[in-house]
């Protein structure tokens, strides 16, 4: 056999080899990864949307026992929408009565791109999940992601059929923030907690449980006003500064996603 | 040989697609079990360094792929991992305490993932400013390996059924 030399090396050496090769391959690891790894997860797309409509399933079947109390309750909050509908329909016109009254330009929505969620992050360390749009659907990299008009995240690797989008609580999600009510503008963080469904804000004077945080359009990153949760408990106050830090419990389950928005346009 | 990387590549591959979509089921506070590791581990104990090597390899790469992790982060402990224990396997002489106990699988799981976990936080901790080693003892690495620890024995089973090819 061609490879009997090698294995009749002595231990020492052939040690030595298997650790050159491993330095080696870390060597030209990245550049390679980053060459290969866009197109190979093009190509797994289909495999992952086989693979989550399994989990979608096996979840449904697990919550089935829900599903009827679940039912019920969604039914009465469609008549309480309706009802709420209704109203906001009547200050919609009455807002555009105004602006028309006062010559005010329309404000503009965003263009959306529907996505589905394909996966789920598969690391215990960051939170990232896979949908299935990406550069072929107008989406770009840096995308704000959102789900009734709360953000979800922000793409960070969009390929050509699939783009990975980083969630709130990501370690190293850094979100610009403010508290609605007082405008004090802070950064939202992911982090450990972030395993949890929480995120953390930091530095802040005047907050208090049940204040919303909304995003701020510092660094231009996110649009300005998309919900991002409420404050839930203060976790941390320093008396020599007054600085408070809080946490924040999202206002999208970021776990249980199925589908996200992609603000691809004004 | 082919045949060997053929199975370590489907293998890699199905655990993977597994970890992120069907374990996503089973999560418990924000933690889910690292299958991908059971993976690693039962082939570095049971098919030697070369195996080892190349289960490390193709995991980690696409771990790296369908996660948030900089490129090495899941690659490099995965295959040094993978090698130490497949070189500890072949030099310990219990091996059958292992093999054939639920209690031994569970240890062996219980301390190969708390190793992977650690190595790893040593890399990310660079990146991540905010991480440190109380709250991700405490957050991740110790939740995270005994869930591991206490799924392993199912996977062993399942395992020892499908890489039958790689003997």
């Amino acid at each position: 056999m061609r490879l009997r030399w090698l294995k009749n090396l002595n231990p020492a050496v052939k040690s030595i080899i298997v650790f050159t090769l491993v330095v080696i391959l870390f060597v030209f690891y990245i550049p390679l990864a980053e060459f290969i790894g866009p197109p190979l997860l093009s190509f797994f797309a289909p495999f992952f949307q086989l693979a989550a409509d399994v989990s979608v399933s096996a979840r449904t079947m697990l919550q089935f026992h829900n599903l009827t109390a679940g039912n019920q309750q969604l039914t009465n909050e469609i008549a309480n929408l309706n009802a709420q509908l209704v109203h906001m329909q009547e200050i919609l016109r009455e807002n555009d009565r105004l602006r028309s009254l006062w010559s005010l330009p329309d404000r503009s929505d965003f263009s959306l791109q529907v996505a589905l969620v394909i996966a789920a992050d598969s690391s215990n360390w960051t939170d990232t999940i896979t949908i299935d749009k990406g550069t072929n659907n107008a989406i770009k990299k840096g995308a704000a992601c959102i789900l009734e008009n709360a953000l979800v995240g922000m793409i960070i690797e969009a390929h050509s059929s699939s783009s990975k989008v980083a969630l709130l609580t990501d370690i190293n999600a850094k979100v610009p923030a403010m508290i609605q009510r007082t405008r004090e503008e802070g950064l939202v963080s992911g982090g450990v907690e972030g395993r949890r469904g929480i995120c953390k804000m930091k530095y802040l004077r005047d907050v208090e449980v049940g204040d919303k945080v909304i995003s701020s359009s510092l660094g231009g990153m996110y649009p300005k006003g998309l919900l991002i949760g409420e404050v839930t408990a203060v976790v941390d106050e320093k008396s020599d500064t007054q600085f408070k830090t809080v946490e924040v419990r999202p206002t999208v389950e970021l776990h249980a996603l199925e589908e996200v928005m992609v603000i691809i346009g004004p | 040989m082919k045949v060997r990387l053929f199975v370590l590549f489907i293998l890699a591959l199905g655990f993977v697609l597994a970890q992120s979509t069907l374990v996503r089921v089973v999560t418990l506070f924000g933690v889910k079990p690292d299958i991908v590791v059971i993976l690693v581990m039962f082939i570095s104990l049971w098919y030697g360094r070369i195996n080892a090597a190349l289960i490390g390899l193709f995991c980690g790469f696409f771990v790296e792929i369908t996660s948030g992790l900089p490129a090495g982060a899941a690659l490099g402990p995965y295959v040094l991992g993978g090698l130490i224990l497949a070189h500890l396997a072949s030099v310990v002489w219990y091996t059958q305490w292992y093999t054939q106990r639920v209690g031994g699988q569970m240890l062996i799981a219980f301390l190969f993932t708390f190793t992977i976990y650690l190595f790893q936080f040593f890399l990310l901790r660079p990146a991540a400013i905010e991480l440190s080693l109380l709250s991700a003892l405490v957050g991740i690495i110790l939740p995270v390996s005994l869930y591991t620890a206490g799924v392993s024995p199912l996977l062993f089973y399942l395992l020892n059924t499908i890489a039958a090819p790689l003997r």
